[in-house]
């Protein structure tokens, strides 16, 4: 299968989940931001370089569905945690076995979560931390993110180090 | 710095790892293209505004298709989890469409009485509402379901703070933001979004608002001494001059009455089902 083709299925798959499937369950109506995975899962398979382009490209996507004023917050917090989930799997967790995988997903999902706290509450937008809301949040993507995060790497290979 | 000075040194010869990587000629580049990029649109918010309609010309069709699909399929589901009580269900159903029906026709009568005064006492007609019709092109993409994409916008004659109904006419929200082609409507369920309301029965007054990170929404300002039955139809009373009156919110699914509180806690069911919607009502003044 060609890469184009791999990455147009790959899209299209995020893409139906995440408006068609996850807002029917949803927790407290808290879904995974499959968005969100699809990047850290190309940071760490394909390195933070090669999935630059890939991670402006989701966080403009991002910025242009979200009620934000200010384009380029999901942007800046993607690149971030882009990095930061590359760092961790080649530094910390090094081997991809379900544990570190899901372990590098649980601390740059709440890392991405607490910058875009951050972030809104720089710009004066007004956005009301539910702790409840986003533990939820957490846990909820670092679950689905495991199996989502082996499906694309059996799509794309790994770049080894 | 010391966090820098520590991992470079922690990482000296990782060419994958070292920071200076990062800080090369090339990424340098792309770092100050990406933030004058970014300061550009923000600073001229035409041009953002006009790529915003660009992108969503070209990914609502998709995105109405799977949302649409997703329907589809979780409807299934949900038909199978409760296919032992459809029978019951249509029984009921079946019941009321009796009483509403037994209720239209009165009404009816209520309404040529209505214009037939209206006509003796020479009062002017109201504005009459026109009813743009939507598609749901869109959620909020990053979780949540606070608001909705739908496919018609200022070319359309949307405006903003136009309230927006379900296919029932019952609230759905109103719209926030309008682009050419598209417009963004907060849903009542965003904490944002507060409502003038009434309880139909008993003309009691109060205003709706999101339960703290719940997605739920209650009817506050009712006091204790009002006695509320569940059930009862929560409407719009006008008095916020955003929602026309009388539109449908919802029913009281619970009632808090704990002893620190100053008003009734009345939980409100909506009607409206919110991971359903596929098509809404812009409603537009004359």
């Amino acid at each position: 299968m060609s890469k184009t083709i791999k990455i147009f299925l790959l899209i299209s798959l995020v893409l139906f989940f995440q408006v068609g499937i996850f807002p029917h369950i949803a927790i407290l109506g808290v879904y995974p931001n499959l968005i969100l995975i699809l990047i850290i899962s190309l940071s760490i398979l394909k390195g933070f370089k090669e999935s630059l382009l890939w991670t402006i490209i989701a966080g403009l996507f991002l910025d242009f569905y979200s009620l934000s004023n200010l384009l380029g917050i999901s942007v800046i917090c993607l690149l971030i945690v882009s990095f930061v989930a590359f760092f961790l799997a080649r530094n910390i967790f090094k081997k991809t076995n379900p544990s570190s995988v899901a372990s590098v997903f649980f601390l740059t999902i709440i890392l991405y979560n607490i910058l875009l706290l951050v972030s809104y509450k720089i710009i004066g937008n007004d956005f009301e931390i539910v702790f409840l809301k986003i533990l939820i949040n957490v846990l909820y993507s670092s679950i689905i993110s495991v199996p989502v995060f082996y499906m694309i790497k059996k799509l794309f290979p790994v770049i080894k180090p | 710095m010391f966090w820098f000075l520590l991992i470079t040194e922690k990482y000296p010869n990782n060419s994958h790892l070292s920071i200076m990587k990062l800080f090369s000629k090339k990424y340098l580049i792309i770092s100050v293209v990406l933030i004058l990029g970014l300061v550009f649109l923000n600073l001229f918010p035409n041009v953002s505004k006009t790529l915003e309609n660009f992108i969503f010309k070209i990914f609502s069709p998709v995105q109405k298709l799977f949302i649409k699909t997703g329907n589809r399929i979780t409807g299934f589901f949900q038909i199978l989890l409760s296919i032992k009580d459809l029978g019951d269900e249509n029984i009921q159903l079946k019941q009321k469409n009796i009483e509403l029906e037994t209720q239209l026709s009165e009404l009816g009568e209520i309404k040529k009485e209505n214009e037939t005064l209206r006509s003796a006492l020479n009062f002017s007609q109201k504005d009459a509402i026109i009813y743009e019709m939507a598609s749901v092109i869109g959620k909020n993409i990053a979780g949540g379901q606070d608001w909705i994409l739908v496919d018609k916008g200022a070319e359309n004659g949307v405006e903003k703070n136009m309230t927006v109904v379900s296919e029932q006419f019952s609230l759905v929200g109103k719209v926030i933001e309008t682009g050419e082609n598209f417009s963004k409507i907060m849903l009542i369920t965003d904490k944002n979004n507060v409502v003038a309301a009434l309880i139909e029965n008993k003309r009691s007054e109060g205003i709706t608002r999101e339960e703290n990170g719940s997605d739920k929404i209650f009817l506050d300002f009712i006091p204790k001494n009002e006695n509320v039955e569940l059930g009862e139809k929560i409407i719009t009373s006008g008095m916020d001059s955003i929602y026309p009156k009388g539109i449908l919110i919802g029913k009281v699914e619970n009632i808090d009455l704990s002893e620190n509180q100053l008003f009734q806690k009345i939980s409100i069911l909506p009607t409206v089902d919110f991971n359903k919607l596929e098509t809404v009502f812009i409603l537009k003044s004359r």
